[in-house]
């Protein structure tokens, strides 16, 4: 039997989501449906109030409700050193270990070449007129630490060298409280190869 | 359901759903494959660093109903020199998408899979004509070799200034070409190095140092063949060509 149209037609907007399965989806419209008109409109809110009040802010290209960002606009935030990141989620992960007092930039993803991303794709047009507008001194690359991470840090180097700043990429190890014996070979190289005086 | 063990060289991967990931692999004894590694994103993950493209390694596979799943995954070589600049990056790309695009899953070609190794050995070298070499090897040993001595359309021999077509199938006298109004000249550098490509063994590719216009000259034409046999566009290529101008 199929489901009465107004249900259907959730199920369908549902189901186009990250993650949600047709299943998922059912559950999720059926929880809707035993919602309280007030609930089910406060949820109908909080949609469109995405739609409405977030952008992406028109200096680091992170997500917002004002632009520019609450980062891009604090005095108290250094614009001597700016983190490059793939993600806005980057930014939010970087925030919450409150280390970082400098500013982002968001690409909008990495060089993929097999997935035909190229430069011109990301915001690294942008990055550089940052960079060219001067008060930098140095730029972190934070993207992922996998081959299109890697690539994109090469990339970026080449470019952002002979402006004069300073480029160093994150560092890569093992996760905190690990055991050397059960990591990957690969992390494990690449933290060898990153060692410290101490 | 089955296990199965393979030894493997990772194509490509791509996010599933959380935490998991599709893996594009090209495995020894039965061909490419698409395996999901469970929860591989996660950063305790000991499966994310191990199935980076184009790491080879030996895996258990779990038969499932839909997609098999891989575990057990052990480096046998993870390629470090090639994830090392950015030059190597966009040869081993460029290599990696044909060897996907060229074959149909499950299929195996335990000879396609010694060509990639053998090609992954010489980029790793920062041998030049190493993804060259691949190319034309992987469409002479898939069924779609290019004819590069006899012209295809009146069987006489080519020599010297010659076009190239490739709805013909390859290298055709320029006066023969009409056929074909997209046919465009092939010198006669490119077509030497072409025809030494189809054969070559990889000793004698680690030798070649040919110029570099007649390097990108052989580029053109045998990516812009691949594309036509199958049917497809190649998108690393492009990709490669933006990040060198700098
Ligand atoms: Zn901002
Ligand atoms: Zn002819």
């Amino acid at each position: 039997m199929d489901y009465p149209v107004p249900l259907a037609r959730l199920i369908d907007e549902l189901s186009k989501m990250p993650t949600v399965g047709p299943k998922t989806a059912q559950r999720m419209a059926f929880y809707v449906m035993r919602l309280t008109t007030e609930e089910a409109q406060s949820l109908a809110d909080a949609i469109l109030g995405v739609k409405a009040g977030m952008r992406y802010c028109s200096v680091c290209f992170g997500i917002t409700d004002t632009d520019p960002c609450a980062i891009c606009s604090n005095p108290a935030r250094s614009g001597a050193v700016l983190c490059v990141v793939e993600d806005p989620r980057d930014v939010i992960a970087l925030e919450r270990t409150r280390e970082f007092r400098g500013r982002y930039h968001v690409l909008g993803g990495a060089i993929s070449p097999l997935d035909g991303v190229g430069p011109d794709d990301l915001k690294i047009a942008e990055l550089l007129s940052r960079v060219r507008e001067g008060g930098v001194t140095e730029v972190i690359v934070a993207t992922n630490p996998r081959v299109e991470g890697e690539a994109t840090a090469f990339y970026l180097a080449r470019l952002l060298k002979p402006l004069g700043v300073r480029v160093t990429r994150i560092a890569h190890g093992l996760p905190v409280g690990g055991d050397l014996e059960y990591a990957d070979e690969v992390t494990l190289a690449r933290a060898l190869e990153g060692r410290r005086d101490l | 359901m089955g296990l199965y063990k393979i030894e493997a060289i990772v194509l490509r991967r791509r996010n599933l759903g959380e935490a998991d990931r599709l893996v594009t692999v090209l495995s020894r004894s039965r061909g490419k494959l698409v395996l999901v590694a469970r929860g591989a994103r996660r950063p305790r993950s000991r499966l994310g660093g191990r199935l980076e493209p184009p790491t080879r390694f030996r895996a258990l596979v779990a038969e499932g109903r839909t997609l098999d799943v891989v575990s057990q995954v052990e480096v046998l070589d993870a390629h470090a020199v090639l994830r090392s600049d950015l030059e190597r990056m966009g040869s081993t790309a460029v290599v990696l998408e044909m060897a996907d695009r060229a074959l149909a899953d499950r299929h195996p070609h335990p000879d396609v899979y010694g060509l990639l190794r053998d090609a992954l050995a010489l980029l790793g070298g920062g041998h030049e004509c190493a993804g060259l070499w691949f190319a034309a090897r992987l469409l002479a040993l898939t069924g779609h070799r290019p004819t590069v001595s006899r012209c295809p359309a009146c069987g006489q021999r080519v020599r010297g200034a010659a076009s190239w077509s490739n709805v013909l199938g390859g290298c055709v006298h320029a006066t023969c070409s009409s056929a074909d109004p997209r046919a465009v000249p092939a010198a006669p550098g490119a077509m030497a190095l072409l025809r030494f490509l189809l054969d070559a063994q990889p000793s004698a590719v680690r030798r070649l140092v040919p110029a570099s216009s007649v390097r990108s000259s052989v580029a053109g034409l045998l990516f812009g063949y691949a594309e036509a046999c199958w049917e497809t566009r190649l998108r690393s290529p492009a990709v490669v060509r933006a990040l060198s101008v700098v």
